[in-house]
C-alpha cells in the first residue's frame, strides 16, 4: 500500500488500484455523510479533484493518487458513507483505477514515510 | 425574474512572500512584489459590490481556485449545499411563482435563504490555518463588543441568540486551501424564508444531505439599530484589529473579468441548470405518494428521469409505454414541464391520474 500527504492510500494489484482515505482522514473529517465518487470511464490525471467527501458541513476535496480510468466506485460507501469512518482500508474503499503511468507510484510515500509525514505535519 | 441578492464580505490575511497580489482598488490582474516590514502578517478585507448570487459564488469561487494562501488569507439566495436534493429541500412552486432562483454552492451543509438582509462571511486559508471556530468566535466577539449581543456557538456551530439561528455555517476543504463562511441574519424577510424553504412532501427517497431545520431570528428584532452596513465595517475592522502593517480598509470590489480573469466563466459555472440540478445525487420518487407498494418509481440521475419502475396494475400496458416515451431519459426542466402540460396521455390513465400529472409537473418546475 502507498500513501499520499492529502492522506489517501492506494493498493495496487496488477494495473488496478484500489484508492480510499487513510484512518487518520477519516477521524480529521468526523462522520462522512455524503461521499462524492469519481464515475466509471472518467479519465482522472494525478492529483486532479475527482470527488468530495462530506461532513459536519464541511465539503473535502478527494484527489486521485496516480492517473489512469476509474473503473469502479464503491457503491456501498455511497449508500453508506460511514463505511469510511468504520472501515477506512477495507469495506470503506472509494473508487479502483487502473493506472496509465505505473511510475507515479515511485514518488508515493510507503507506510513509513507516511507516518512519517503525520509525525512532521504535527498530528 | 429576479435574482435572490445578498451582501458578501470575504476576510483574508496576506503573508510577506517574494510575490504577492495587491489587493486595493483594483487591481488585482497585477502581480507585484511589495516590501512589508518583518513578520507583518497583513489582514486585507473584500466586500462584494455585488448582490448577485452567482457573480458572489463565482467571486468565492476564483478566491480559492486562484490565490495562494501560504502568503495570504482571506475572509467574503435559495443556496443549496453541494450534495442537496432541491427537490427534498426547496419548494419550487413557490420559488416559481415568486420568480426567485436557486443556485448550488461548492461547500457541505444545509439549504439557506439569502436576500439583502443577510450578511454571507466568507474567511479563506491555507488548509493548515483553516480554524472554524475561531473565525464564529471573533463574529460573536465583535458582536459582543459594539451592540451587546449575547451570541454563542451550538455544537453544529451554527450561531445563536437566545436559542434562535442567527448564523449558519458550511466550509470547503482543499488540499492547499480552505474556506469557511457562514450567514448572519440581519433583516431577512422571515416569512419568505419559510415560504421558500417549506417543502411540498413529495416523498423522495435520497441520500443526499438533508437540512437540519432551526427556529430563525433576525438580529434586528433584538438590536434595531443594526444594519448589514454597520456588521460589514464592524466585522471587517475587528479581523484587521492588532495587525502592525498599513491598514488597507475595506475594499470594495466588483467582481468583475478585468479585476478577476476567469471569474465570467465561473459565474456561468454556476448559474446554469446542469450545476444546479444536474448535480442532485440520485433519488427516487414513487407513486401514489406514501403507499406502501407505490405504483410507479421514477429513477432520477443527474437531474435525468433514468428509468421509470412499473408496479401493480392500476396503470394499463398501453399506457405505462406511453408515459415512459413521454418521460425516459428526459431533464426535470421547462422543457419536461411543458411536454408533460400538453401530452394526452394522462387521458383515461386511471382515476388517479391528474395527481400523477400534478406530481410529475412539480418536479420540472427548475427555475435555471
Amino acid at each position: 500500500r502507498k500513501y499520499t500527504e492529502q492522506h489517501e492510500w492506494i493498493d495496487v494489484q496488477g494495473k488496478i488500484g484500489t484508492v480510499g482515505v487513510t484512518d487518520y482522514a477519516q477521524g480529521a473529517l468526523g462522520d462522512v455523510v455524503f461521499a462524492q465518487l469519481p464515475e466509471p470511464d472518467s479519465e482522472l490525471n494525478q492529483m486532479d479533484d475527482c470527488g468530495a467527501l462530506e461532513s459536519v458541513k464541511a465539503a473535502s476535496e478527494l484527489y486521485s493518487p496516480v492517473s489512469g480510468t476509474v473503473v469502479e466506485k464503491n457503491k456501498d460507501v455511497e449508500e453508506t458513507p460511514a463505511l469510511i469512518n468504520q472501515s477506512p482500508y477495507e469495506q470503506g474503499w472509494l473508487f479502483k483505477i487502473q493506472l496509465s503511468k505505473p511510475e507515479e507510484l515511485d514518488a508515493l510515500l510507503d507506510e513509513a514515510g507516511y507516518e512519517n509525514h503525520l509525525k512532521n505535519t504535527g498530528h | 425574474m429576479t435574482y435572490l441578492r445578498y451582501r458578501q464580505i470575504c476576510f483574508f490575511r496576506q503573508f510577506r512572500q517574494g510575490k504577492t497580489i495587491i489587493l486595493r482598488n483594483m487591481k488585482l490582474s497585477t502581480i507585484a512584489s511589495q516590501s512589508f516590514h518583518n513578520d507583518v502578517s497583513k489582514k486585507l478585507v473584500f466586500v462584494s459590490k455585488s448582490t448577485n448570487i452567482f457573480e458572489n459564488l463565482a467571486i468565492e469561487d476564483w478566491l480559492y481556485k486562484n490565490f495562494d494562501f501560504e502568503t495570504q488569507s482571506l475572509l467574503f439566495i435559495v443556496v443549496i449545499g453541494r450534495h442537496q436534493n432541491p427537490w427534498v429541500e426547496v419548494n419550487l412552486k413557490n420559488m416559481s411563482e415568486n420568480g426567485v432562483f436557486l443556485s448550488r454552492r461548492n461547500s457541505g451543509g444545509g439549504t439557506v435563504y439569502h436576500d439583502t438582509g443577510n450578511l454571507n462571511c466568507s474567511f479563506f486559508s491555507s488548509r493548515a490555518r483553516y480554524n472554524r471556530k475561531s473565525n464564529l468566535e471573533n463574529i460573536c466577539q465583535s458582536m459582543k463588543c459594539n451592540w451587546n449581543l449575547d451570541l454563542t456557538i451550538s455544537p453544529r456551530e451554527d450561531i445563536l441568540l437566545n436559542s434562535y439561528k442567527v448564523s449558519g455555517t458550511a466550509s470547503k476543504l482543499g488540499h492547499k486551501n480552505a474556506y469557511h463562511h457562514c450567514t448572519l441574519l440581519v433583516d431577512v424577510d422571515s416569512t419568505k424564508l419559510h415560504h421558500m424553504l417549506k417543502v411540498d412532501q413529495l416523498g423522495i427517497k435520497s441520500n443526499s444531505t438533508p437540512s437540519v431545520r432551526s427556529p430563525t431570528l433576525n438580529l434586528k428584532s433584538i438590536c434595531s439599530q443594526i444594519s448589514v452596513d454597520e456588521i460589514i465595517q464592524v466585522l471587517g475592522n475587528y479581523y484587521i484589529r492588532n495587525s502592525s502593517s498599513q491598514f488597507e480598509g475595506l475594499n470594495f470590489v466588483e467582481p468583475s473579468e478585468e479585476k478577476f480573469p476567469g471569474i465570467d466563466m465561473l459565474k456561468l459555472s454556476f448559474s446554469n441548470w446542469h450545476w444546479t440540478y444536474g448535480k442532485t445525487p440520485s433519488f427516487v420518487v414513487c407513486w401514489p405518494l406514501g403507499e406502501q407498494s407505490p405504483e410507479l418509481s421514477i429513477v432520477v440521475q443527474n437531474g435525468q428521469i433514468e428509468r421509470l419502475d412499473f408496479q401493480n396494475i392500476t396503470i394499463d400496458k398501453e399506457h405505462s409505454r406511453k408515459l415512459s416515451e413521454l418521460l425516459l431519459n428526459q431533464k426535470l426542466d421547462n422543457n419536461l414541464y411543458n411536454k408533460i402540460l400538453s401530452s394526452n396521455v394522462f387521458e383515461k390513465m386511471n382515476d388517479n391520474c391528474a395527481k400523477l400529472k400534478e406530481m410529475l409537473l412539480l418536479l420540472c418546475l427548475t427555475s435555471v
